[in-house]
């Protein structure tokens, strides 16, 4: 207890450095764990980009590419899938529900996704978030969209304004200025790709490519005018892929082999879980090397706290020669100094904590709505507490060594130190 | 673990056939003799580079002879293991530094009562008294109860010594040894201050080891011991 108390005092006399290594070793656990956070977050994030969806189906393609266009609206789709196909499927007795995507054409550089009522029914994010409509309704009628969160906020778009669809999806292509859509609904933020695309009803996809010859606009003139078409007489070719859910998990994996050795065409059906974390690795370079960094930090946290205590020992000569005379083993003069490092690594901890998750609650709005990253508040994974572990074990350990060195000058010096 | 001192007849400090050497050097000390009893106030005097604080290093446990014994209190120093031996310090002797002796981050009270803090058989001697009831009386009869609270780094120099010797003293360790206490006082001071020093040395019956180079104070001690003639070098 004597030896806590004067570790305590001891720290306290040194009021600007004691406060100064506990700052820096502070920062450098909420640099380590807000990169941890963040990393989670990032992973769980994208992972999460898409829930409650078992199977991914497209045309024969590269997983990889299926997952890109058909989750976060990217890429290119080689080749489409008949309406046949997907109706095979959407009937099938082992499948829940179907949510049909049809891509291809843009809005100023926003993927127009055609969809039917069950994306907005069934599409779920961040395990059990479904969508929400900020504003009006679901599109239901050939011209109406629906946009993305993001969407309605970079270009400013109200209910009821009329959008020009372009052909393809790269800006500059033909537009589809024939057949403006208008809006009815704006979805809520979801902080995945959704916000950032446009929603259609799959008739307003087949209409707008009415009279259209191979990827080719028709004559100016002889287009078909919006007024003539309506819903009931357009008939649904193809679309890109669909997303599916089944009754039971179990099935599946079943279904995915059915779907791979379909005969009516070449498909293919992805697990968008094994897809992400296939997709996450490739890109996870990038945290490791955070996390390597923000090691280095603590690593250099501990070393200037070895810095202060070390070169605080030939002032402190003194003090050690003082307390052999009254007793103490130079084992406890060495304690002594453990205590202090180990005082020093813990407040330095606990301060950490407080930053990250002060740092967290304040700023997990702003991340959300400026990178799209949720990183939720939770207590520290057992992996954050094994990192917290290895700091303090780490600030025990680097404590020793001018813990050691005080032993030795004690042992050298005993009680005859001339100031 | 240490046994109690009970033999009114049994010198406090006995040196028998020592001979001290540093590592790798000749031999600094080589004393046949000396004894001394419970009770004495004895004077040592030696100018400086005669072996005191060699000696008193041997005294205190810190060093170790290795030919001939030191016994105090009946014990046998060298034959301890060295955790006994810091324990046998912190227990029964009370130290004394020429300057700097206190910690200077603990105030004067925590100062005085770290030396009962920190071995059990002085918290022990203190009986139905709290350490800090008694670290408060003796600081009262050195003059210094308003001065409890204060760092001490902002006492003078008597001050200081005068802390000190209120530590050493805590808990009535049989042996107080003062290392030129008085060096950094002016003569006044240091009649004083070893007015006080045997006062309560005499109220606790602690011998006391006072090592000076400095004779004038000699004539206020029981006995005077010349390290050079007991140093048969």
């Amino acid at each position: 207890m004597t030896l806590i108390r004067l570790a305590f005092k001891s720290l306290k006399n040194r009021a600007f450095t004691t406060g100064l290594t506990v700052i820096s070793i502070a920062i450098s656990v909420a640099l380590l764990l807000g990169v941890e956070k963040v990393r989670v977050g990032a992973r769980d994030s994208f992972s999460n980009t898409i829930s409650q969806t078992d199977l991914i189906v497209g045309a024969r393609t590269g997983p990889i590419q299926l997952l890109l266009y058909a989750v976060f609206h990217m890429g290119d789709a080689t080749n489409n899938i008949t309406y046949k196909s997907y109706l095979h499927f959407k009937n099938h007795e082992a499948v829940e529900w179907t949510i049909p995507y049809s891509l291809g054409d843009s809005h100023r550089g926003y993927r127009v996704v055609a969809t039917d009522e069950n994306f907005y029914e069934h599409y779920h994010y961040r395990q059990d978030h479904s969508l929400k409509l900020e504003q009006g309704r679901a599109a239901s009628d050939v011209f109406e969209v629906v946009l993305g969160s993001e969407v309605a906020k970079q270009l400013g778009y109200t209910l009821g304004q009329e959008v020009v669809l372009s052909h393809g999806v790269s800006e500059g292509g033909p537009q589809h200025d024939d057949k403006p859509f208008h809006v009815v609904g704006i979805l809520d933020k979801t902080a995945t790709p959704i916000d950032r695309s446009l929603y259609i009803t799959l008739w307003g996809m087949e209409a707008i490519h009415i009279d259209w010859q191979s990827g080719a606009p028709p004559e100016p003139g002889s287009e078909t005018p919006a007024s003539q078409i309506k819903k009931e007489n357009i008939k649904i070719g193809q679309i890109t892929a669909f997303l599916l859910r089944t009754k039971s998990r179990v099935q599946a994996v079943y279904l995915q082999r059915e779907i791979d050795e379909y005969e009516g065409e070449p498909l293919l059906g992805i697990i968008p879980g094994v897809a992400l974390s296939q997709l996450w690795q490739g890109i996870s370079y990038a945290e490791d090397g955070l996390r390597l960094i923000s090691i280095f930090v603590v690593i250099s946290g501990l070393l200037g706290m070895l810095i202060a205590l070390y070169t605080s020992l030939n002032e402190r000569r003194r003090e050690m020669a003082i307390l052999r005379a009254l007793g103490a083993s130079p084992r406890k003069v060495l304690s002594l100094l453990v205590l202090e490092s180990s005082v020093l690594s813990l407040a330095g901890l606990i301060l950490g904590v407080v930053l990250v998750y002060g740092a967290l609650w304040v700023f997990q709005p702003i991340i959300e709505r400026q990178f799209g990253l949720f990183v939720p508040i939770h207590a520290p994974s057992s992996a954050e507490l094994s990192y917290l572990g290895a700091v303090l074990g780490g600030g025990i350990l680097m404590g020793l060594i001018p813990a050691w060195k005080a032993f030795r000058n004690t042992l050298a010096d005993g009680l005859t130190i001339r100031v | 673990m240490v046994k109690v001192f009970n033999s009114e007849k049994q010198p406090i400090v006995e040196i028998r056939d020592l001979e001290f050497s540093y590592p790798g050097s000749a031999p600094v000390l080589r004393i046949p003799e000396l004894k001394v009893q419970r009770g004495e106030k004895v004077f040592i005097y030696g100018p400086s580079g005669t072996g005191k604080t060699t000696l008193l290093g041997l005294l205190a446990g810190v060093l170790l002879c290795k030919k001939g014994s030191v016994r105090l209190l009946g014990e046998d120093l060298s034959k301890m293991p060295a955790s006994d031996r810091d324990h046998f310090r912190g227990n029964h002797i009370g130290y004394v530094f020429q300057m700097f002796n206190l910690i200077p981050y603990l105030n004067v009270r925590d100062n005085i009562m770290l030396s009962a803090q920190l071995n059990a058989v002085r918290r022990q001697k203190l009986e139905k008294f709290s350490i800090r009831s008694e670290a408060e009386r003796l600081a009262r009869e050195l003059g210094l109860e308003t001065l409890l609270e204060k760092p001490v780094t902002e006492l003078s120099v008597g001050q200081q010594q005068r802390v000190a010797v209120a530590r050493a003293l805590l808990g009535s360790p049989e042996m107080i040894i003062a290392d030129e206490p008085t060096s950094a006082l002016d003569y006044d001071h240091r009649e004083k201050f070893l007015q006080l020093l045997f006062k309560e040395c005499s109220q606790t019956q602690s011998t006391v080891l006072f090592v000076s180079h400095d004779r004038q104070l000699e004539p206020l001690f029981d006995r005077c011991i010349s390290l050079q003639e007991i140093n048969r070098l």
